[in-house]
Order: structure tokens, then C-alpha cells, then sequence
């Protein structure tokens, strides 16, 4: 008897402390939701009613979609280029035992490491003197530098269970490395690359240090735009964008630990 | 008619650290349609030679030549070789026709023959209805047939086989040894198998390559290594032997002696190799198989005694295991078939365990 209650008693903890986590995590999110819901111009509670208009307001022309179309142009281009090349970075270090794996392993995370002030300043030199400032080109690539490791990081976990076996069986089998890797490994690690993708993606989307160093105002991105917005005016259109952007965020999420649960029921041998 | 040297390892030397050899030297011919076996214990390098050949590993030193052309060059998939894994290693994401047809798309076929090739290769292993199943949709067996299916389609000269069978059930398995057999006697294919089983490499190979420490310890036909093992390793190594340590002594002419120790001998009226023939006492290892004893009733002019004493009797259906005792202390195992077996031979009883001269073989030196 006495031992079950401990039990009881441990569950009950347990469970009270991952709800205040919870809670501790999405109340700051689920409190301004209703904001952007507000048919008033202030941020404040009580709601003097409800409206759409902030939406409106947000999605019809004028900065914020140019700013959202921006985000989504550099978000494209520079998901495609950091995915394959991380792609290709993770196979490499999959397939051989490069014996300096770990260095070059820690040099390809770094950006995701380095505090991204440190990395937008000293892209801010290097740019400046390539001509690379104010550019769509410039922030695309930094955008692809900052996006890469999270590729890596989710490939190189989905090749963990690939059986470079198979690589072996398609090269006996007549097959190139080129074609092999093509027609097999691709083909498996898929739901790990577009995994990796959506990270990507979701970082370009989401950054804002560096585009503030390397934008111009043709390359005002959706963060920016908020980030300027917070400074001028606050008023609940940047609301209703968060909530849009959460959307988006949650849709990822979910996607992604839908492509890993696939990946691993689907072709999990032994 | 068919070439000696298909494939030559020759002076090959094999290491993965740049310090261990793992193969120290290795000289092999394979002959054009043999089916050749790699036996050896875990960790001979049976695996790491047939990685060689199929061009996965480079050798550190050495050639390996086929049709007297070095191949060291031609990369794993200009090889043309078919190759069957452990794991079978078929592509999970393709079904079973799928995979089947994919070495025919990688040499450029049209569709009409990949589909002629692909029906006939799964007629021959008795897959016919399960084209259009995924591999995990199989079970072991069939995910093994599928295998070796794919590895035959494109009509290799010569195919590779890791251990095969080692992930199915006993039944399963001599089952499957034989149609690898039938396959290939039927397509006069080149066979490379690895297997550590010593049956499965008895009963299925033309010849047999016994692997020790990265070494070929002997190659030869079955029955060779079976009834003449050229070191104690292989004689012990293939079925079941007694060793015995002793010295050998020539009496005279081609009269010999085995002293065992506290009295117990043997004498051998034969040759003995010239390795093995000194003046003085030589260390010698004699091997006997315990299938070459028997009870002796009467003694033979050509046939050693070993007076024993029982000390276990094991019975196994077809035939008796004797344990017996020398009288310096070795134990003898002796299979005896049960008609054979008397009221005396009880535990405890003395008995005489006979054996023919040519049945006892003798190696230089302690094992
Ligand atoms: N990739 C590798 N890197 C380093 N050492 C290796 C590698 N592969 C094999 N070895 C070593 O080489 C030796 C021979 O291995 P190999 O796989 O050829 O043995 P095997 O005869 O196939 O054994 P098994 O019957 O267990 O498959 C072993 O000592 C093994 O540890
Ligand atoms: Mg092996």
C-alpha cells in the first residue's frame, strides 16, 4: 500500500511539473493571440471587440507583404542551397571515416554555435568587400551559412540508419557512386532531408541579427519588418503577423515529427 | 576448358590501420566454374578477401589479377560481379521486380528485356507471385532468394556470397544450400562463398580454402581436407580429432614408435614423412579421428591398440560416443556404432579401442 503511494505521489509530481513547463513555454504566446484579434489600435486587454481588421491590414499590400514576400524569396533560395549542401557535407562524413570527422563536423555547426551578432559582423566586413551588402545575393548566402548545419544535424542523424550496405550492394550491382547515391541513399534518407529542410527554412524566416547587418532597405525581410515595427509604431498588425508566424512554426513542427515517425516505421530493417 | 587462373591473389597483404596485418600474405587461384568455399573461425579475414575481390578494400600490397588483367584499378562497380550479403541488403524502397531489374537499368537494357530477364531469374528461385512485394514484406528465406536472384540477373561470371545463409534456421538453411548447389551446377557460374559452418563448406565446395589468422592454412577438395589436413590446426578445426602429444622414435627401417608418456605407446610399421623421420626423439602430434576407432576383439597385424578405461558413455541414436582414459591420463573419444557395442563396455570396464595405421596421422611438433 505504502509503496503505491509513493508511486502516486511520484506521478502526481511529475505530471505538475511538465504542465508548468508547458504552461511556463506558450503563456507569453497564447496571451497576445487575442490581441491580434482586437478591433481597437492598442496593445491592452480588456478587447474593446473583435475584429479581422489587423489581418486585413497585414495582408493587403503594402510593407508587410513586401517584407513577407522577401522572407519567402531569401527563405527559398537559401533552403535549396544550405539543403544540398548539407546534404551532400553529411553523406560524405557518413560514408568514409574521415578521420578529421569531428573537427570538420564542428567547423560546419559552428554558425549554428557562434552568437549570430558575432557572425553578422564579421560577415558585414567580409560582404563589404566582396560588394555582398544590401544585396538579395549577400543575404542568401549568409542565410544558406546559418541554415546548412541544421541540415547536417538531421541527415547526418538519418544516415545513423542507413545500411551503407546498400550503397555497397548497388556499386556491385553495376551502379556509380553518382547513381547509387541517386537511386538509393536518396531515396531513403528523403524524409531526413526534408526534415532538414524545413529547419532550414525556418531560419532564414526567422533571422534577424544578420539581416540587420547585411540588409538594405530592398531586403527588408518579415523579422525586420516586425523588429522595425516594435521601434515605430506598435500597433496589433505585428500581432496578427506573430500569430501568422506561429501558425507556420506549429505546421513545421508537425511535419517534421511526421517525416521521422515515417522514416522510422517505413524501412527500419534491423 | 576452363581457365586455371580466373582470379589470382598474388602476394596480397592486407591492413586497416596502417600497423596490423590483417592479412599478412596471401597467394589464391580461383579456377573459372569452381565453387570455391572461405572457411575460417571469426575474424580470419575471409570477409576482408572477399571485400578485396569485389573492390570495396584496396589491398595494402599485392595484386589481385582476373583473366591475368590486375584489377586493382577498376572500380567495385566496373567489376561485374554479383554479390549476395549477409544481411541480403536488398533496397528497402523498391519491390521485389525492382530490385531485380536494377542492375539491368544500370547497363542501359530496354524494357522488354529487363522484364524477360527479371520473370526468368524469379522462376528460378521460386518467386513467381511476389514481384510486386516490398522486401520486408518477405520472409528470411525469400528475402534470401530475392537476393541471390538479383545477384544472378545479370549474368555474372562470378559471384560473391558473405555468408549467406548464417541468418536462417537449420532446415531453412540446408535447404537453401542445396539450390545455391543446384543454381550453381546449372549455370556453371564461378562461386565465392564464405561460411564459418565447416558442413556447409564440406557439402556444398568444389574446393575449400580454411582461413587461420589471415592465412590460407590449406586449399583443397573436401575429402583432402578432410582425410589428409596437412597441420593439427586444420585436423582439429574440420570434425573432431584426438590429439595426442608425444615423441617419435624410428626403431628401424620403416618400424616407428610414438612414445605418449608413463608407458603408454604406439608402434607404426610405415613410412612417416621425411619432415618427420630423425634419428633422435622428435616432438610429434598424433591426430585420430574418433569415427576410425573401434572395439578390438581381435588384434590386426595393421592396427594400433589403445587400452582405455571407460569413463562416460554418451548414447546418440545412430552410434555410441566412448570416453576412455589412457593410462597417462588422455582421454580418447571413440564413436562406436551400437551393434558393435558389447555387455562389457560399461563405465569403468577396461577396453581396447583400436585403429588402422593409415588412419593415424602425425604432425611435427605440439600444436
Ligand atoms: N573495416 C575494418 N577496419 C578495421 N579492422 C577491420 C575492418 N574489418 C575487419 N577488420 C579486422 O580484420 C580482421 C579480419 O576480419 P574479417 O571481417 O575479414 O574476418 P572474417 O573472417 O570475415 O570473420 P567473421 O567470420 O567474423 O565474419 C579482424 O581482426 C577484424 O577485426
Ligand atoms: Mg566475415
Amino acid at each position: 500500500m505504502k509503496h503505491r503511494n509513493h508511486v502516486l505521489i511520484g506521478q502526481l509530481i511529475h505530471y505538475f511539473f511538465g504542465i508548468l513547463m508547458v504552461l511556463f513555454l506558450i503563456t507569453p504566446l497564447i496571451a497576445i493571440i487575442p490581441l491580434s484579434f482586437s478591433s481597437g489600435s492598442f496593445l491592452s486587454y480588456p478587447l474593446p471587440g473583435l475584429s479581422l481588421r489587423w489581418y486585413q491590414e497585414v495582408f493587403s499590400s503594402g510593407p508587410w507583404l513586401d517584407s513577407l514576400q522577401n522572407s519567402i524569396f531569401v527563405g527559398l533560395f537559401s533552403t535549396v542551397l544550405a539543403t544540398v549542401l548539407g546534404t551532400f557535407a553529411a553523406f560524405a562524413m557518413a560514408r568514409r571515416n574521415i578521420s578529421a570527422q569531428r573537427s570538420i563536423l564542428g567547423f560546419l555547426i559552428a554558425p549554428m554555435i557562434v552568437p549570430p551578432v558575432i557572425t553578422g559582423l564579421g560577415m558585414y566586413f567580409l560582404f563589404g568587400q566582396l560588394g555582398l551588402t544590401a544585396s538579395f545575393k549577400g543575404l542568401v548566402i549568409a542565410h544558406t551559412v546559418l541554415a546548412t548545419p541544421f541540415v547536417v544535424i538531421t541527415v547526418t542523424a538519418n544516415l545513423q540508419n542507413f545500411d551503407m550496405k546498400l550503397f555497397r550492394a548497388a556499386s556491385s550491382l553495376g551502379a556509380s557512386p553518382v547513381r547509387a547515391f541517386f537511386t538509393i541513399v536518396l531515396p531513403l534518407i528523403m524524409p531526413g532531408i526534408m526534415s532538414g529542410a524545413l529547419f532550414a527554412f525556418v531560419t532564414s524566416f526567422d533571422e534577424i541579427v544578420v539581416t540587420l547587418f547585411l540588409g538594405g532597405p530592398a531586403q527588408r525581410t518579415l523579422p525586420r519588418q516586425m523588429f522595425d515595427g516594435i521601434r515605430d509604431s506598435i500597433d496589433p498588425s505585428i500581432i496578427a503577423m506573430s500569430v501568422f508566424l506561429m501558425l507556420i512554426a506549429l505546421l513545421t513542427l508537425i511535419t517534421s515529427a511526421w517525416l521521422n515517425q515515417r522514416s522510422k516505421n517505413k524501412y527500419m530493417t534491423e | 576448358m576452363y581457365n586455371k587462373n580466373f582470379i589470382e591473389f598474388i602476394g596480397v597483404q592486407k591492413s586497416y590501420d596502417g600497423e596490423n596485418l590483417v592479412i599478412p600474405h596471401l597467394d589464391l587461384c580461383i579456377r573459372q566454374g569452381e565453387f570455391l568455399t572461405f572457411l575460417g573461425a571469426s575474424g580470419s579475414g575471409k570477409t576482408t578477401t572477399l571485400m578485396m575481390l569485389a573492390g570495396f578494400e584496396i589491398p595494402t600490397k599485392g595484386q589481385i589479377l582476373m583473366n591475368s588483367q590486375p584489377i586493382q584499378d577498376v572500380p567495385a562497380h566496373k567489376r561485374g560481379m554479383g554479390m549476395v550479403f549477409q544481411n541480403y541488403a536488398l533496397f528497402p524502397h523498391m519491390t521485389v521486380e525492382e530490385n531485380l531489374a536494377y542492375p539491368l537499368k544500370m547497363r542501359g537494357l530496354n524494357r522488354t528485356d529487363i522484364d524477360k530477364k527479371v520473370k526468368a531469374a524469379m522462376a528460378k528461385v521460386h518467386l513467381e507471385n511476389m514481384g510486386k512485394r516490398k522486401p520486408l514484406e518477405l520472409s528470411g528465406g525469400q528475402q534470401q532468394r530475392v537476393a541471390l536472384a538479383r545477384a544472378l540477373v545479370f549474368e555474372p561470371e562470378l559471384i560473391l556470397m558473405d555468408e549467406p545463409l548464417g541468418a536462417l534456421d537449420k532446415n531453412l538453411r540446408e535447404h537453401m544450400q542445396y539450390e545455391i548447389k543446384q543454381l550453381h551446377q546449372e549455370l556453371g557460374v564461378t562461386v565465392v562463398y564464405v561460411t564459418h559452418d565447416q558442413s556447409e563448406a564440406l557439402t556444398m565446395s568444389d574446393r575449400v580454402a580454411v582461413f587461420n589468422n589471415g592465412r590460407i592454412e590449406q586449399i583443397a577438395s573436401p575429402d583432402k581436407i578432410y582425410d589428409l589436413p596437412n597441420s593439427p590446426y586444420i585436423a582439429g578445426f574440420i570434425g573432431e580429432n584426438n590429439a595426442l602429444k608425444g615423441s617419435l622414435q624410428k626403431i628401424s627401417g620403416t618400424t616407428h614408435r610414438v612414445d605418449l608418456g608413463e608407458g603408454v605407446s604406439i608402434s607404426l610399421n610405415r613410412n612417416v614423412d621425411s619432415c618427420l623421420s630423425p634419428a633422435a626423439d622428435k616432438p610429434v602430434t598424433v591426430m585420430i579421428r574418433p569415427e576410425h576407432i573401434h572395439l578390438q576383439t581381435s588384434k590386426h597385424s595393421d592396427e594400433v591398440t589403445l587400452s582405455c578405461t571407460i569413463t562416460d558413455k554418451v548414447y546418440l541414436g545412430d552410434h555410441t560416443r566412448l570416453i576412455g582414459r589412457l593410462k597417462n591420463g588422455n582421454t580418447i573419444v571413440a564413436k562406436i556404432i551400437d551393434d558393435l557395442l558389447t555387455d562389457e563396455t560399461l563405465v569403468g570396464n577396461a577396453v581396447e579401442f583400436g585403429c588402422s595405421e593409415e588412419n593415424i596421422l602425425l604432425f611435427p611438433g605440439y600444436d
